[in-house]
C-alpha cells in the first residue's frame, strides 16, 4: 500500500515538475532520462530472464534509423513511423531469437555484443542509407495529430509516457501467471521443460518485447535531437544502460528507473571536470558491484526488511 | 492393438562407447513396465532417449504409433509422456500445494500465446492439486515449503507435479532411490492407485524386489543391451539375468 | 600474385602474433577464473603508456623500458585480482560488470593523466628487411621476434614448471585440483597477473609502431575477443591458431575489401560460431 502511494507520488512529481521549473536545460535532461530509462527497462526485462543482451543499444539505433528513414525518405508521418520503428525491431528480435536464445550465460553476452558491434558497423558503412559516420542531419520534429512537438517540454511528456508504459509492461510481464512461468524457468529450466514448457518461445517473446521498446526509444531520440550518428548507439551507450541497471538494481523495474535518474544527469553535474565524469562513473559501477550487488532498489528493499524485523 | 510406447533398434553412442545398444521393446496400454539392470547398464541413458533429453544415434521411439525420435524434452512432455528426476527436483521455495498447482500451470501455459487461459486455470488448479496431494498422502504438508519436506516426500512431490500435467504415461526415474523400506512399500501402494486412475507407468529402478513385485513386464539391460524381456517369473529364472546380477543374486530371489 | 600473397602473409603474421599475445592473456583469465576480462584492452594501453613514459620521457633504452612496463602491468593485474575480482569470483555476471568498471576507470585515468592526444614512443629499430619479394619493416620484425620469445617462455612456463602444471590443473577441474592441495587463490592471482602481463607486453611492443592514446585498447580488445571466440574460450592452442589465422585473413581481406568489411565479416563469423559451436574451433564442450 505504501509502495503504491509512493509510486503515485513519484509519478505525480515526474509529471508535475516541468510545470513549476521552467528551465529548458533541465527539461532536456529530463527527456534524456526518460529515453534512457526506456532502453534500460528493455534491458532489465532480459536481465530478469537471466540473459544479458548487449544488443539493446543497437536495437535503439535500429529504431532510430528506421523511424528517421520512414519519415525522411518515405514521407510517412511520425504517428506511423514511431510504432513502425518499434515493430520492426521487435520483428528482427523475433526472427533472431529462436537462433540466438538457445545460447545462454556468458556466450549470449558475447553473441549480442558481436551483433551490436556488427550492426554499428553497418550504420557506419552503409553510407547511402544511414549516412555513415556523419550520420543523418535535419531529422524532422515529431508531430502528433497535426501538432508538431517543438519544445523540450513536449518531448519530455511524450518520453515520460513512453517510459511509463514501458515500466508498466516490465512489471506486467513478470506478474501473475506469465511471471510464474518465467520465474519457474529461471529457477529450474530443466524441471519446467520436463513439465512441458517451451522455454525458447517464452524467451523469444521477452526478447521481442524488449526490442520493441528499445526501438520506440530510438525513434523518440532521433526526432528529439534531430540528428543521428552511429556513435550514439555504440558499446559505450550499452555500458550506460547496463550501469543504470546494475546501480539501480536488476530484480525490479524500479531499479533502472532510479538508476536512470541518478546516472543520466551525472555528466551534466560534472560538466566542468569532464575527465572526472568517466572516473566517477566507473567508480560508482565498481562500488555497486562490490558493495551493493542488488543495486539501489535492492538496497532499499533490504533496508525496509531490516526496519521491519524486530 | 498399437503399443503405447515402443522403441526399435534404439542406440546411443558416446564416442566409442555404446551406452545403449540396439534396444527394442514395446509396452502395451494398462501395463506397469519396469526397466532394470546393474550399474552402468544404460538404464538412465535409455530413459533420457525416450524423454527427449538425449538424441539417439540410431533407432526410433514411438508413442501411440507416432514417432518421438528427435523431439526435445518439452515437446515429448506435451505429447503426454512426463518424467520425474532422480534428484529431488521441485520448486524449493514454493509451498507443496503451489508446486503441484504450478506444474499444472506450466503445462497449460507451455507457450506464451496461451496466456488467456491462465487466470481460469490457476483458480481451477487448486482442487485438482489437493486431490493429487491426497492421493500421494502429502496433504498434511500442503502449506509447507517444498524444501522443508523429508527426502522421500520431496520425491513423491515430484511425482505429484508430473501427475498435475495429466500425463498419459509416467516415466519414473528411480523413484525408490533413497527411500527406506516403509516408504518403498508406500510407493508400491501408490502405483496401484495410479493404475486405478488409468495412468500407465514405466519404471526405471535399481530396487529389483520392488520391480518384481509391482511390474507386469520387465526389461533387463546389461552393457547397454536388452538381455531379457518378460513377466517377473520368467525374468527371475532367466540365466542371463542371474549372471548379470552375479553377486546380487540374493536380491532377485 | 605470389608476391602479393607473401606480403599479405608477412603483414598478417606480425599483427597475428600480437593478436596471439592478447588472445592468450584473455583466454587464460577466462579459462582459469571464468572472468570475461573487459579491461584487457586497458591493460594493453597501460603497457603502451608505461613504455612511452620510460623510453620516451625518461629516455631509457627500449628493452629495459619494455621489460619494466610488462612487469608493471603484471603487478597491476595481480592487484586487480587480489583486491577486486577475488571478491566477486563465482558470479559471472558481476565479474563481467566489474571488468567493465575497471576498464572505464583505467581509461579515464589515462585521460586524466595523459590527456586525449595521441603520443608516440621512440622506435627501437629502424629500416626494412627484404624477405624474398616482400618488404617488412624492421620494427615489425622486432615485434614478431619478441612476441615469439615471449610465447616460447609462456609455453615453457605452462608445460615445464610446477606452477604451470598447477594452473593447467585448475583450468581443467578446480575441485579436483583443490583436492590435490592446490590453492586456487594463488593460481587465480597468477593467472590474472600473467594474462595482464601478456596484454601489457602486446601494448609495449606496439607502442613504437602505432600511436599511444587512452582509447587505444579498444581495438586490440575486439581482436582478442574475436580470436578467443573462434579458437574457443579457455583454449590456449585455439588462441594461438586463431590469432595467427585472424592476422592473415584480416590482412588479406583488408587488402582486398577494406578494413571495415573485414571487421563485419569477422563479427558475422563470431555470431555464427557462438550459435553453432559455442566452444569454438578448438575448445572443449563444458
Amino acid at each position: 500500500m505504501l509502495r503504491k502511494a509512493l509510486l503515485v507520488l513519484f509519478a505525480a512529481l515526474a509529471f508535475g515538475w516541468p510545470l513549476v521549473i521552467e528551465n529548458r536545460y533541465v527539461t532536456h535532461i529530463g527527456v534524456l532520462i526518460d529515453i534512457s530509462a526506456t532502453v534500460s527497462l528493455s534491458l532489465n526485462m532480459m536481465l530478469r530472464i537471466g540473459q544479458l543482451s548487449a544488443a539493446q543499444a543497437a536495437f535503439m539505433g535500429l529504431g532510430a534509423y528506421t523511424s528517421t528513414l520512414l519519415v525522411m525518405r518515405l514521407g510517412l508521418p511520425f504517428l506511423i513511423a514511431f510504432p513502425a520503428a518499434g515493430l520492426l525491431v521487435a520483428a528482427i528480435a523475433a526472427v533472431m531469437g529462436p537462433i540466438f536464445l538457445r545460447v545462454k550465460g556468458v556466450y549470449f553476452v558475447l553473441l549480442t555484443f558481436a551483433l551490436g558491434e556488427g550492426i554499428g558497423l553497418v550504420f557506419q558503412e552503409w553510407v547511402s542509407l544511414f549516412g555513415g559516420n556523419n550520420g543523418i542531419h535535419g531529422i524532422p520534429k515529431a508531430s502528433l495529430f497535426g501538432m508538431t512537438m517543438l519544445t523540450p517540454r513536449s518531448y519530455y511528456y511524450f518520453a515520460l509516457a513512453l517510459a511509463g508504459v514501458t515500466y508498466l509492461v516490465a512489471v506486467g510481464v513478470f506478474r501473475s501467471a506469465r511471471g510464474a512461468v518465467l520465474d519457474s524457468l529461471n529457477e529450474n529450466e530443466e524441471l519446467s521443460q520436463s513439465l512441458g514448457v517451451n522455454a525458447l518461445s517464452y524467451r523469444v517473446c521477452v526478447f521481442a518485447i524488449s526490442g520493441f521498446f528499445a526501438g520506440l526509444a530510438g525513434s523518440v531520440y532521433a526526432h528529439y535531437t534531430g540528428f543521428l550518428s552511429p556513435e550514439a548507439f555504440a558499446f559505450s551507450t550499452m555500458v550506460d544502460m547496463l550501469a543504470i541497471n546494475v546501480i539501480g538494481g536488476i530484480s525490479s523495474p524500479l531499479g533502472p528507473l532510479l538508476g536512470a535518474i541518478l546516472l543520466v544527469p551525472l555528466p551534466e553535474l560534472l560538466r566542468d571536470v569532464k575527465q572526472y565524469q568517466m572516473l566517477t562513473y566507473g567508480l560508482l559501477l565498481m562500488a555497486a558491484v562490490l558493495f551493493l550487488p542488488s543495486g539501489i532498489a535492492g538496497g532499499l528493499r533490504s533496508l525496509r526488511q531490516w526496519q521491519r524485523s524486530p | 492393438m498399437t503399443a503405447l510406447l515402443e522403441t526399435s533398434g534404439l542406440t546411443k553412442r558416446f564416442g566409442g562407447l555404446k551406452a545403449v545398444d540396439d534396444v527394442s521393446f514395446s509396452m502395451a496400454e494398462g501395463e506397469l513396465f519396469g526397466i532394470i539392470g546393474p550399474n552402468g547398464a544404460g538404464k538412465t541413458t535409455l530413459f533420457n532417449l525416450v524423454t527427449g533429453t538425449l538424441r539417439p544415434t540410431f533407432g526410433e521411439v514411438r508413442f501411440r504409433g507416432n514417432a518421438l525420435t528427435g523431439l526435445k524434452a518439452d515437446a515429448v512432455a506435451r505429447k503426454g509422456i512426463v518424467r520425474t528426476f532422480q534428484a529431488t527436483t521441485v520448486f524449493r521455495e514454493a509451498t507443496v500445494l503451489d508446486n503441484v498447482r504450478r506444474a499444472h500451470l506450466l503445462r497449460t501455459l507451455h507457450q506464451p500465446g496461451r496466456l488467456l487461459a491462465s487466470l481460469i486455470e490457476w483458480k481451477a488448479s487448486e482442487a485438482e492439486a489437493r486431490e493429487i496431494l491426497d492421493l500421494l498422502e502429502l496433504d498434511r504438508f500442503a502449506t509447507q515449503k517444498a524444501r522443508e519436506l523429508p527426502y522421500g516426500s520431496q520425491k513423491l512431490l515430484g511425482i505429484g507435479m508430473a501427475l498435475a500435467t495429466r500425463p498419459r504415461l509416467l516415466l519414473l526415474d528411480e523413484p525408490a532411490a533413497g527411500l527406506n523400506p516403509n516408504e518403498t512399500r508406500a510407493l508400491a501402494g501408490l502405483f496401484a492407485r495410479l493404475r486405478g486412475r488409468g495412468v500407465d507407468i514405466v519404471l526405471v529402478e535399481h530396487d529389483v524386489r520392488l520391480v518384481m513385485s509391482v511390474c507386469d513386464r520387465i526389461l533387463v539391460l546389461n552393457y547397454g543391451q536388452a538381455i531379457a524381456l518378460g513377466i517377473p517369473e520368467v525374468i527371475r529364472n532367466d540365466p542371463q539375468v542371474i549372471e548379470a546380477y552375479l553377486g546380487g543374486a540374493d536380491e532377485i530371489a | 600474385m605470389l608476391a602479393l600473397t607473401l606480403q599479405i602473409v608477412l603483414n598478417g603474421l606480425t599483427t597475428g602474433l600480437v593478436y596471439v599475445l592478447m588472445a592468450l592473456g584473455f583466454t587464460l583469465i577466462f579459462g582459469i577464473m571464468r572472468v570475461v576480462n573487459f579491461a584487457h584492452g586497458e591493460l594493453y594501453m597501460v603497457g603502451a603508456f608505461a613504455v612511452t613514459v620510460l623510453s620516451g620521457k625518461l629516455s631509457w633504452p627500449y628493452v629495459p623500458a619494455a621489460v619494466c612496463s610488462v612487469i608493471l602491468v603484471g603487478v597491476l593485474g595481480s592487484l586487480l585480482e587480489r583486491f577486486l575480482f577475488r571478491r566477486v569470483i563465482g558470479n559471472e555476471f558481476n565479474c563481467m560488470i566489474l571488468a567493465l568498471a575497471v576498464s572505464i576507470c583505467l581509461q579515464s585515468l589515462g585521460l586524466i593523466i595523459f590527456g586525449p592526444d595521441e603520443i608516440g614512443a621512440p622506435r627501437p629499430v629502424t629500416g626494412v628487411f627484404h624477405f624474398g619479394s616482400g618488404v617488412i619493416p624492421a620494427d615489425r620484425v622486432f615485434v614478431g621476434v619478441m612476441a615469439i620469445l615471449l610465447l616460447v617462455a609462456f609455453y615453457f612456463f605452462l608445460n615445464k614448471t610446477h606452477f604451470g602444471l598447477m594452473m593447467r590443473a585448475v583450468a581443467q577441474d578446480p575441485e579436483v585440483a583443490a583436492l590435490h592441495g592446490i590453492r586456487p587463490k594463488r593460481v587465480h592471482t597468477a593467472a590474472f597477473a600473467i594474462g595482464s602481463l601478456l596484454a601489457g607486453a602486446a601494448g609495449a611492443l606496439m607502442a613504437p609502431i602505432y600511436t599511444v592514446f587512452p582509447y587505444m585498447g579498444e581495438l586490440p580488445m575486439m581482436k582478442a575477443f574475436i580470436v578467443v571466440v573462434l579458437g574457443g574460450l579457455g583454449s590456449l592452442s585455439g588462441a594461438v591458431v586463431g590469432g595467427l589465422l585472424l592476422g592473415i585473413v584480416e590482412s588479406g581481406f583488408a587488402t582486398m575489401l577494406g578494413s571495415t568489411a573485414a571487421a563485419l565479416v569477422a563479427f558475422a563469423v563470431v555470431v555464427a560460431t557462438i550459435t553453432i559451436r559455442p566452444e569454438g574451433l578448438m575448445g572443449r564442450r563444458s
